[in-house]
């Protein structure tokens, strides 16, 4: 019988579970797990590789919880790691917790939600930790152990899949499969041709959408598969899709096929407004670092520019910043076309003048035709700049100086 | 975009500048538009006599000759504009509205009655010590006698040598100011000094003295001579003429700039640190009792600047913040002038004068976009403007 325990409660060591049938010497532990594990019982960990080369077979190793460790291939890196069961047992006791949570905060156990959940955690155990995974957590023991494959074997250690020796039974049994939608449908196109049918030739629209990737395929498996056979796998598709009558598999070829999501125009230009004189005008906000400036640019001006009710000229002396105002303006070559009303707070000098910058070329998309509102997304002007202030980091005085090294 | 580079040659500040071409054979006068063939002649008039000046030539440069530039301007105008003068080779200034007001009070006043007080005030390099050495100009050619101090700033600050006066055991010598401003004074009133004679006898110490009746002349040299004396013989100078005008024998025009410094503070200390208070100077006694408006026959033009005043704000630029209460009260009554920046007309008048002459190289420059450039980084302030062609 294989040895079970249940494991603790997070956070906690995953027990490695010991293959049935495999015989190996027990080995003391030497309390290395959480208190509730008993000094004296020596437990046995194992993290057996998958086939059991013998001398790695001996070492032993902790894995933590987190899912954050186990990155995408996590169903494939080994044999199941938590039984049926536990799963099981987990998601018994998540949902009684959460009942029980639901009834500490006074809410309607039957309608409390992962949402509820989490912000009930938040406020029963305030953290003040930066890295959010590290908080304490609350979900369903789906989300939190990951997926695997289960135990491939019966209780006679007789293999369920016909390909388990194979060593990727997954993905053989997928090329398998793939394979006879393919003759399938030769065999269609054959009866078609047979019977002087026109073959359908609907295009199938390849343009929106890409094949899974390999991390997506292991995903899906539940196993490692290498660079190679996941460039065979996707030729077979390839080749299947190029069929004329692929369609009458289209429900299966869909499995393989993601969603591009077409890059969508986000951004919206106001149009102009008129204000009381009947003169268009047009608003626009910017930040740079930590200065935050809105513009309001009016048509039919003289280039004259008010900052904060200041002149341009009184507010920025330096000449640099002036030119950063006049950036926007004399790249659309309507310098003194246009007046402008700003407002500035934050930021030293340069910030203001950039944010100012930015909010009057926000502010003039307006007046402008789309080509060249591309042409100055282009130049830049309608980007943020995202450089700030660079944090400083303990042992060091600054955010890269580092301390004056004394050689003694 | 204009790249400021650093310039290789200086420029004098360009104000404005008259252009009075002789080159250029069209009146300039009733001209309003001529073709492009002939650019140069929009900006430039051929009148050089500042009495001639009307609203006409308003936005239009026009030149001294050198030689009464040496002879009116020893020590009146500004330092980029004397470079500039020596970089062009001439002299031009720009003809402008607040300059032709004060003209215009200066032919119509009538000189039986008290000097009238006249005040240029405006914003950080906008043409204020151009306008005042117009008028200077004007009168000189009309033959007054000119008063020009250059900047009365220059009297309460950086002082290295402070003597007690012998005069007055209050007061405190400045013997070098003294001296440098009786030289500029003598090159500027040369045919004056000859006529106009003294009126009361001057001792000057033990064996010095200055008959009643001898000419200005010897008061003059007594100063550049006896550096020791030269605030005194300021300070007789100023009251000999005052009484002069006052009779009638000649027009005194007292040109002041800077005069804010007057009623200001000092930067200047005695030997035991305590500080100097301006009326303890001098010649700044001298000046403010010249300033007052007792004596006629005359007029007193005057500029505030702040860009040498100690202690005020770099955005003050009216007479109130600039002069306080004392100056205020000492100079009223007066006719405030403001003088504005560049309008458009006299933006594109000094544009097309750089260009003429080839100052501006930058290629975009000579379009019209790199003229719109110009006008929006300036902001149409023709000390903005001057630096910023600099380097171009």
């Amino acid at each position: 019988m294989p040895r079970r325990r249940s494991p603790e409660p997070r956070p906690q060591p995953r027990r490695v579970q010991q293959r049935a049938g495999a015989a190996r010497p027990r080995r003391p532990m030497g309390g290395r797990s959480a208190a509730v594990m008993a000094a004296a019982v020596g437990r046995v960990l194992r993290l057996c590789r998958r086939w059991g080369a013998g001398p790695r077979a001996q070492t032993l190793r902790l894995i933590c919880t987190t899912t954050a460790v186990q990155r995408k291939n996590v169903g494939a890196s080994g044999p199941e790691k938590y039984t049926e069961a536990f799963i099981k047992k987990q998601i018994e006791e998540f949902n009684l917790g959460k009942r029980h949570l639901a009834n500490m905060m006074g809410e309607d156990p039957e309608t409390f939600t992962q949402e509820d959940i989490d912000r009930a955690i938040a406020y029963l155990f305030p953290s003040g930790l930066f890295d959010k995974q590290a908080r304490p957590l609350m979900k369903h023991p789906n989300e939190v152990f990951p997926e695997q494959r289960k135990i491939q074997w019966g209780e006679d250690g007789r293999p369920f899949h016909f390909l388990f020796y194979t060593g990727k039974q997954s993905y053989y049994s997928l090329m398998h499969e793939t394979y006879e939608k393919f003759l399938n449908v030769q065999k269609h196109q054959d009866k078609l041709t047979a019977q002087d049918l026109p073959l359908q030739k609907e295009k199938r629209n390849l343009a929106g959408s890409r094949w899974l990737t390999k991390i997506e395929l292991e995903e899906m498996l539940l196993e490692k598969v290498s660079d190679d056979d996941y460039s065979r796998f996707i030729q077979l598709l390839e080749k299947l899709v190029a069929l004329p009558c692929a369609d009458i598999e289209e429900k299966y070829i869909q499995k393989f096929s993601k969603e591009v999501p077409v890059q969508l125009q986000k951004v919206v230009i106001e149009p102009l407004q008129h204000d009381e004189r009947g003169v268009a005008f047009s608003t626009g906000e910017g930040k740079r670092k930590t200065a935050r400036a809105t513009a309001v640019v009016y048509d039919n001006g003289t280039g004259k520019i008010t900052v904060n009710g200041i002149d341009i000229l009184h507010y920025f002396p330096v000449l640099q910043d002036r030119e950063q105002l006049l950036f926007p303006f004399q790249f659309l070559g309507r310098i003194g076309k246009h007046d402008m009303v700003c407002t500035v707070s934050g930021g030293g000098r340069s910030a203001q003048a950039g944010a100012i910058r930015l909010a009057s070329a926000k502010a003039l998309r307006s007046f402008v035709t789309e080509k060249e509102v591309e042409f100055m997304r282009q130049a830049g002007l309608l980007t943020v700049d995202p450089r700030v202030k660079e944090r400083k980091k303990p042992g060091q005085e600054g955010p890269r100086r580092k301390f004056t090294w004394k050689k003694r | 975009m204009l790249r400021s580079l650093k310039g290789l040659v200086c420029h004098s500040g360009k104000l404005g500048r008259g252009c009075a071409l002789p080159r250029a054979a069209l009146s300039s006068v009733s001209s309003q538009d001529v073709p492009a063939e002939k650019p140069r002649a929009i900006f430039h008039t051929s009148e050089s006599d500042p009495a001639k000046h009307t609203e006409q030539h308003e936005g239009r440069l026009y030149s001294i000759p050198l030689e009464e530039v040496k002879a009116v301007f020893p020590h009146g105008l500004p330092h980029r504009f004397q470079q500039q003068i020596q970089t062009f080779n001439e002299a031009r200034v720009m003809v402008r509205r607040p300059a032709l007001e004060i003209l215009s009070y200066l032919k119509g006043s009538n000189f039986a009655h008290p000097a009238v007080r006249y005040v240029i005030y405006g914003e950080r390099g906008t043409g204020k010590t151009m306008t005042l050495c117009h008028v200077v100009h004007y009168c000189w050619r009309q033959g007054w006698l000119v008063v020009h101090i250059p900047d009365a700033h220059l009297w309460v600050k950086n002082c290295k040598e402070l003597f007690q006066s012998s005069y007055n055991k209050d007061r405190l010598d400045q013997p070098l100011q003294a001296s440098v401003w009786l030289k500029n004074f003598k090159a500027t009133n040369e045919r004056f000094l000859q006529e106009i004679k003294t009126q009361k006898k001057y001792i000057w110490g033990k064996r010095e003295s200055t008959e009643e009746g001898s000419p200005l002349r010897e008061v003059v040299e007594q100063g550049l001579a006896r550096v020791r004396s030269a605030s005194d013989a300021v300070g007789v100078l100023l009251r000999e003429l005052r009484q002069q005008s006052q009779r009638g024998s000649c027009r005194l025009l007292v040109a002041a700039d800077g005069v804010n410094a007057l009623w200001g503070r000092t930067t200047l200390s005695k030997e035991d640190k305590s500080p100097v208070s301006p009326e303890e100077l001098t010649l700044v006694h001298n000046l403010r009792k010249m300033l007052m408006n007792d004596w006629s026959g005359g007029a007193i033009v005057t500029t505030l600047s702040q860009t040498g005043s100690l202690f005020k704000p770099s955005s003050a630029y009216t007479p109130q913040e600039l002069l306080g209460k004392e100056g205020f009260d000492a100079l009223d009554p007066f006719v405030p002038i403001a003088v504005p920046n560049y309008s458009p007309r006299e933006f594109e008048s000094c544009y097309g004068y750089y260009l003429e002459r080839r100052w501006l190289q930058h290629e975009r420059a000579h379009t019209e976009d790199g003229k719109a450039e110009l006008r929006f980084l300036s902001g149409s302030n023709p000390r903005q403007l001057d630096r910023l062609a600099g380097p171009l």
